[in-house]
């Protein structure tokens, strides 16, 4: 009287699916909702300055346990050695014979900022001397070949919690006001550039110049790359000819130039950490020789420290309201195993439960519950229920349990199939 | 969750892992091989076809019984298996099944914290079938195996008559870790399978701590702890259940 049957290996087949959720990021959880890790610091001048190397975006207060990391935020900026004209190469005192770069104290983590984008480029690109590129014209029929260098460069990577196997194709949306804040609240400690109104604007929500980014050309212009697999370009929404960025779907990675992202005219003013004896730095303040000069590139980017920026960025250019900020689909991608089960019609008419057969001591012990004392017995007709079925393995160690919905009868007359499914 | 088809007999479940799934699969040595499936029917009360006769007994466990999630812990999710009855072709008839008998049907230990007081009991297995013990009448439906489900913790099997036991650390080595009931299993080989069987229940020494936990206390020295051995037999998946109620004096 068995109770297990043998499955035909024939009987097993795998098969592939995909699962999409739509993930959104509020822009109050990217500006309120980061963690630091301010493992770097200096000495020497003042107290010093720590700063992190990147930050993490959480969905909820990260001090509670139930909060989720969305996404690592980070910047990067080429070393002279890999883009000899972009605004290190301006910067730098030269490199000394290790072939470290040197640069005044009035700029920060530039070192930092090097290895930043080298380790991205390497990730992706292939080579951490590679340059991330955009071209003039991202039109998928252009055939203007001319490309650009991204020389400041925002990066946003994604969580598998998040992003899972994939950022799907075509799915990838994000708004960022390309203007720092320009709205004037009037008095002292906001008293720092009167060419803004009165105000700092460095760490202020921004509500003016919201753009939105996107790869919703990306059937048209999806590329595969060795070492960063599926990208594709993301374009200004409101001129599709113009690439702001990439995106990496399976890397969960986005890539955002600055300089096509931000406004490239507007003054910013506010405190940033510096190598002062205060261990803070004044940018764009009355009376000092940034006042209506400091510009996020360079000024911010090359003097601010990582944090500093990546404050910049989260605080002011994303916005700080419960409207979202960057939205997009994952993709999971499931892999099934399907077991077909067959119970012929002899199989599994009886059953083992204790409420089956009449107890032990009783009249009858032994004889079934469902006998129908109006047949004779030579035509009685067993049948059972079934609720649940068990795959084992050649040990009867049992794998897997499966629940049906309902009991479902099983007699002599009656032959079933169970597909049963098992994910992975 | 099962989806059912009326339009075929196709039955579309999900299945989850079992804890010994998920580790097969952690193993990561190709042990996850699925050969052999089984049902079941733990949820089916069959005494209501019993009370409200065939056709109303059938509609009330079809429509009223409610099915629980499935449990990945494999000593439990499937408790009581579908039977695929031998065509023999003799006199098994459909309408009665082998029942197993124990003596004594209740098991009482006495064990205390230094094991000085600590006992055991001899149990013995009977096979009824038609209402006969008769070897003759049994006969088709003996027994080669039975198989000894006991809680670790609480108590060892040993002694086998008629037959050959697993040994106790073998059995404990059965026990999952990840199983709060500690389950073991033994394995009782039968020698001559017409002929009852027997084993025997002693009890494991626990200290205070462990009996505080899973005791009641009965006196101001005593606590009482009861578990039970489950017996099933390998040929027709019948079992019985021998309650063990144990004392444990401080």
């Amino acid at each position: 009287m068995p109770s297990n049957k043998l499955i035909d290996p024939k009987d097993l087949q795998v098969s592939k699916a995909f699962l999409n959720q739509l993930i959104d990021v509020l822009q109050q959880d990217i500006c309120d909702n980061r963690k630091k890790y301010q493992l770097w610091t200096t000495g020497g001048i003042g107290p010093g300055v720590t700063s992190s190397y990147y930050q993490t975006v959480y969905d909820s207060d990260f001090t509670l346990g139930p909060s989720n990391p969305i996404f690592d935020i980070t910047v990067g900026i080429p070393s002279p050695a890999v883009k000899d004209d972009g605004i290190a190469s301006v910067l730098t005192l030269g490199a000394d014979s290790g072939g470290k770069y040197l640069y005044p104290s009035s700029s920060l983590m530039m070192r930092e900022k090097h290895e930043n984008y080298e380790q991205y480029a390497a990730e992706v690109l292939g080579n951490n001397t590679s340059l991330f590129t955009l071209p003039v014209d991202a039109s998928p029929n252009s055939s203007n070949i001319t490309e650009t260098e991204i020389d400041s460069a925002l990066f946003l990577h994604f969580k598998r919690t998040f992003c899972r196997d994939a950022i799907k194709e075509s799915t990838f949306s994000m708004g960022m006001y390309t203007t720092a804040s320009w709205t004037s609240t009037g008095s002292s400690p906001y008293s720092y550039d009167p060419g803004l109104g009165g105000r700092q604007n460095l760490y202020s929500a921004s509500v003016n110049g919201l753009s939105f980014w996107t790869d919703k050309d990306a059937p048209l212009q999806k590329f595969f790359s060795q070492n960063g697999g599926p990208w594709s370009y993301l374009i200004d929404a409101a001129n599709t000819t113009r690439a702001v960025g990439r995106i990496y779907y399976q890397h969960g990675l986005v890539v955002l130039d600055i300089e096509k992202i931000t406004s490239s005219s507007q003054f910013h003013s506010g405190t940033i950490d510096g190598m002062t004896p205060t261990g803070q730095l004044t940018l764009g303040g009355p009376g000092t020789q940034t006042a209506g000069k400091s510009k996020l590139i360079p000024d911010l980017m090359c003097s601010g420290s990582i944090d500093n920026i990546i404050d910049h960025f989260c605080e002011s250019r994303f916005g700080c309201s419960a409207t979202t900020a960057i939205a997009f689909q994952n993709v999971t991608n499931i892999n099934s195993l399907l077991v077909y089960c067959y119970v012929m019609p002899q199989d599994f008419n009886v059953s083992a439960n204790p409420t089956y057969i009449e107890p032990f001591g009783t009249t009858n012990a032994g004889r079934i519950t469902i006998y129908d004392p109006s047949l004779p017995e030579e035509v009685q007709d067993t049948f059972t229920y079934i609720t649940t079925l068990g795959l084992y393995d050649a040990s009867g160690g049992l794998l897997a349990v499966a629940k049906l919905s309902r009991p479902i009868e099983k007699n002599a007359s009656r032959a079933l199939t169970f597909r049963v499914r098992l994910d992975f | 969750m099962g989806f059912l088809d009326n339009s075929t007999n196709n039955i579309i479940l999900d299945a989850v892992l079992t804890d010994y799934g998920r580790q097969q699969l952690a193993a990561g040595r190709g042990n996850f091989n699925i050969t052999h499936f089984a049902l079941a029917d733990d949820e089916i009360d069959y005494r209501i076809i019993k009370k409200y006769g065939r056709a109303v007994g059938k509609e009330k466990i079809e429509k009223n019984t409610p099915i629980f999630e499935a449990l990945t812990n494999p000593n439990i999710a499937l408790k009581y298996k579908l039977i695929a009855r031998e065509n023999t072709g003799t006199s098994i008839t459909q309408v009665f099944m082998p029942i197993i008998s124990s003596n004594p049907a209740l098991v009482t230990l006495t064990t205390s914290a230094t094991g000085a007081r600590a006992t055991s009991q001899n149990v013995t297995l009977t096979l009824q079938f038609r209402g006969s013990t008769d070897p003759a009448a049994i006969g088709e439906v003996a027994q080669t195996a039975y198989t000894i489900n006991v809680s670790d913790r609480f108590c060892v099997i040993n002694n086998p008559v008629n037959g050959f036991l697993t040994s106790p650390d073998a059995a404990r080595n059965s026990v999952s870790i990840t199983d709060p009931a500690r389950m073991a299993t033994y394995i009782l080989r039968v020698d001559s399978p017409t002929r009852p069987v027997g084993f025997t229940i002693t009890a494991r020494n626990i200290d205070q701590t462990t009996a505080s936990i899973y005791g009641k206390k009965t006196s101001a020295t005593e606590r009482t702890i009861t578990t039970t051995v489950t017996v099933t037999g390998n040929r027709h998946g019948t079992s019985v259940a021998i309650p063990v109620t144990y004392t444990l004096i401080a």
